[in-house]
């Protein structure tokens, strides 16, 4: 399986699809609010990397990638789980420029600008990510 | 946050091994994995940060 940017399948999720990653992301957000209020933020911190749109993103792509498969008439629960297989071996990838991201703003942020912090940390989550996909491709 | 994304680090490859090698459905290996990121995160914390 080749992993692309293929814009046309925005027409294949339902709106239902998106609905639902927005409920589960902002259940998760509003109850990081709550820790944060009475654990404190270093408690709460750990719950803005938590796995909460992970399984329903993963869910629906096993879906999505089985019924196309049968579409063709084959069975297609295999691939289904192969490239929910990707998508999480992706969200790992992912998972380590979100720790680069934690690391520069947990040490900069509280000396110097917002905006510059949070943009830099935002490039090097994306370069680190991308690397390690890179890297992960070619090892 | 550090310690939530090296759990969520964590979490991911594991389950992406374990989608790979033993081909459960997908809802079943993410939400039965979820102890795998909670026992890395707070682990982290409790050792590290706390």
């Amino acid at each position: 399986m080749i992993v692309g940017f293929d814009p046309g399948s925005i027409h294949y999720s339902r709106w239902r699809h998106y609905a639902l990653r927005f409920l589960y992301g902002g259940t998760v957000t509003a109850l990081t609010g709550l820790i944060a209020r009475r654990y404190g933020p270093g408690v709460a911190g750990l719950f803005i990397a938590f796995p909460a749109i992970f399984p329903a993103g993963a869910t629906l792509i096993e879906k999505h990638e089985k019924e196309k498969t049968q579409s063709a008439g084959f069975d297609g629960t295999s691939r289904g789980r192969a490239a929910t297989s990707i998508d999480a071996a992706g969200a790992s990838m992912g998972a380590l420029g979100l720790i680069g991201f934690a690391i520069l703003v947990w040490c900069f942020l509280p000396h110097h600008s917002s905006l510059a912090i949070l943009t830099s940390a935002g490039v090097a989550w994306l370069a680190i990510s991308v690397l390690a996909w890179w890297l992960r491709k070619v090892v | 946050m550090v310690a939530g994304a090296i759990a969520f680090f964590l979490y991911a490859s594991v389950v992406s091994t374990v989608l790979m090698r033993y081909k459960p459905p997908a809802l079943t290996a993410t939400l039965a994995l979820m102890p795998v990121w909670a026992g890395a995160a707070f682990g982290i914390w409790f050792v590290w940060l706390r």
